[in-house]
């Protein structure tokens, strides 16, 4: 089988990628017990840093949201007061069919059987809104039209591409997902509307994709290749394809169409740059300024020494009211030896003017390299 | 116990590196194996074959690297009992593992031998050179280490549907890598 060619040359890896990945010891092993048993794995690592070291002092809950950007942006949870502040500060976009273009295409080479979903042809997608600032924009789409039984699968894009040029050749990075109706607040799920999270027989979250209309939503993240690309005033170019039921990961049936846009980014930014000035102790990195903004931040380092290929990872903010809010994701990095730049996204929103510090990780390969809280 | 001295030991023919292998490599190998057959006895059986095996073939054979030794042996352990249980209809976690790895595969490809599986993984390893850490990771903790979408999802705080699409879009760039080289399997 050719599969399994592939899964033998798997097995025949480099070791030194293998030393790479972590793997936990369960505490019979570090006993010394003879029997081999399954490892934990430990959930949210980064949020159980920041209890351990500063402690949660305060979760915000929220109640339903219902903002001008619609039920898409909801993942961020920003309050309708924010997001109509950043409507007004050309900060987002709330789009209208004047300023999108889309298009459907359906994948002909496909067959029509069993697993291509009814009426694929009458499922729309339309780009709700966006939220942007230098370093990613976040788009959020509504699908009409498609339904399944979601107490058993779920919505799923099998492909999203993003792209900075109409010929579709310069791809953007990008990573999207259908709103839950599930929002995590300091470790803890409820749903849009604040109450708590239930569960089915078989200790499964019961999620809600849908809205009240049967309406889903879709967020897509958008960023540069690097931390130096700029989103703001440019026109980019998104391609969803095959929405589809997905069972256990697997697709069950999809419609084999392709949904194509063209967007205005927003042109303003929102970030604030602050020097900060700040050395973290035992590590070569000083802390220069950042830039922060609503949904992400970019920290600018001198480095003095050998950094060993590593770099600090932001991890969260505290705000003036003493909630610690652990919202550090995926970050860009690039460093020449004397200097080091870092972007990283925010899994929810914030209001730079509320935070009072940010939380940061001296080594991002090193959860226990300790966390360090800087003013700014 | 350093790595050199268990090996050292095996040579010896001293049986406190078996101790030595199952209390530092024991839940190692028993994630993949419990990964791959979805079963504790199973799984069980597999690290305790995994550990005959390293005992029988060290010497003459000398690992550069036990984890990755160790590593090979208990993916083959797993894939022998997964084609018995195929046959059997019994599911294991390893079909789906084949299945997205179906994908990455050029469609014209069809050659078998043994110098096509090499030069195999010396593409696998340079492609994985040219990811990030954190894409190589990913597809390291899916496709060797064999972990759930959903185990991997939770490690990451990402939501499934992200994380199946993450690994979507590295399946599709290897299949890219290895059109682009005329690779055929």
């Amino acid at each position: 089988m050719k599969n399994e060619n592939l899964y033998n040359a798997i097995s025949n890896i480099s070791p030194q990628y293998l030393e790479e990945l972590s793997f936990e010891k369960t505490v019979d092993e570090k006993n010394n017990n003879a029997k081999a048993t399954p490892a934990k794995k430990s959930k949210l690592p980064v949020i159980g840093i920041i209890c351990a070291v500063v402690g949660l002092a305060g979760i915000t809950c929220v109640a339903a949201i219902k903002g001008v950007l619609g039920r898409g942006m909801n993942e961020l949870q920003m309050d309708p007061s924010q997001q109509q502040e950043l409507v007004e500060q050309s900060a987002a976009i709330v789009y209208t069919s004047e300023s999108t273009t889309a298009s459907t295409t359906a994948n002909t080479t496909a067959q029509t059987d069993d697993k291509t979903v009814a009426n694929a042809d009458k499922i729309t997608v339309v780009p709700e809104a966006v939220v942007a600032d230098e370093r990613c924009a976040f788009i959020s789409f509504k699908v009409s039209g498609f339904t399944f039984d979601d107490t058993i699968n779920e919505p799923f894009f099998d492909m999203e591409y993003a792209y900075e040029d109409e010929a579709m050749t310069k791809e953007l990075d990008s990573e999207g997902g259908f709103y839950n109706g599930v929002n995590d607040i300091g470790g803890k799920q409820v749903y849009e509307d604040g109450t708590p999270l239930q569960y089915y027989d078989n200790g499964l979250e019961k999620y809600r994709y849908f809205d009240n209309e049967g309406n889903l939503y879709y967020l897509l993240k958008v960023s540069g290749h690097g931390v130096d690309m700029n989103m703001l005033g440019r026109t980019i170019y998104v391609k969803l394809v095959n929405l589809c039921e997905l069972y256990k990961c697997e697709v069950i049936k999809g419609t084999n169409r392709e949904w194509t846009f063209t967007l205005e980014m927003p042109s303003k930014s929102t970030s604030v740059n602050k020097n900060v000035g700040k050395k973290l102790e035992n590590t070569p990195f000083t802390l220069d300024s950042i830039g922060l903004s609503p949904i992400s931040i970019r920290l600018n380092y001198t480095v003095k020494g050998n950094a060993k290929g590593t770099i600090p990872k932001f991890i969260g903010v505290v705000l003036k009211d003493g909630t610690v809010l652990g919202i550090g994701d995926d970050v860009h990095n690039s460093s020449d030896g004397n200097t080091a730049h870092q972007n990283c996204f925010f899994v929810r929103a914030i209001d730079p003017d509320k935070v009072e510090s940010i939380l940061i990780l001296k080594d991002m390969d090193d959860p226990s390299s300790g966390v360090v809280t800087i003013p700014v | 116990m350093e790595d050199k001295e268990i090996i050292s030991c095996l040579v010896m023919r001293n049986e406190d590196a078996i101790r030595e292998i199952q209390n530092k490599f024991g839940s190692y190998c028993y994630q993949i194996a419990n990964n791959i057959l979805n079963s504790r006895e199973d799984a069980e059986e597999c690290v305790n074959d995994t550990l005959n095996i390293i005992w029988k073939t060290v010497p003459p054979a000398k690992p550069v690297s036990l984890k990755a030794y160790l590593g090979k042996i208990v993916r083959n352990q797993a894939l022998i009992k997964y084609r018995t249980y195929h046959a059997q209809k019994r599911f294991c976690g390893l079909e789906l593992i084949m299945d997205e790895l179906d994908e990455c595969i050029p469609s014209d490809s069809d050659s078998t031998d043994e110098a096509n599986s090499n030069m195999l993984t010396e593409m696998i390893n340079s492609w994985l050179g040219d990811l990030s850490k954190a894409d190589r990771e990913l597809f390291l903790r899916r496709y060797y280490l064999c972990e759930s979408v959903r185990d991997i999802a939770e490690r990451y705080g990402l939501n499934q549907n992200a994380m199946a699409q993450r690994l979507s879009k590295l399946r599709n760039r290897l299949k890219d890598y290895l059109d682009k080289r005329g690779y055929s399997l």
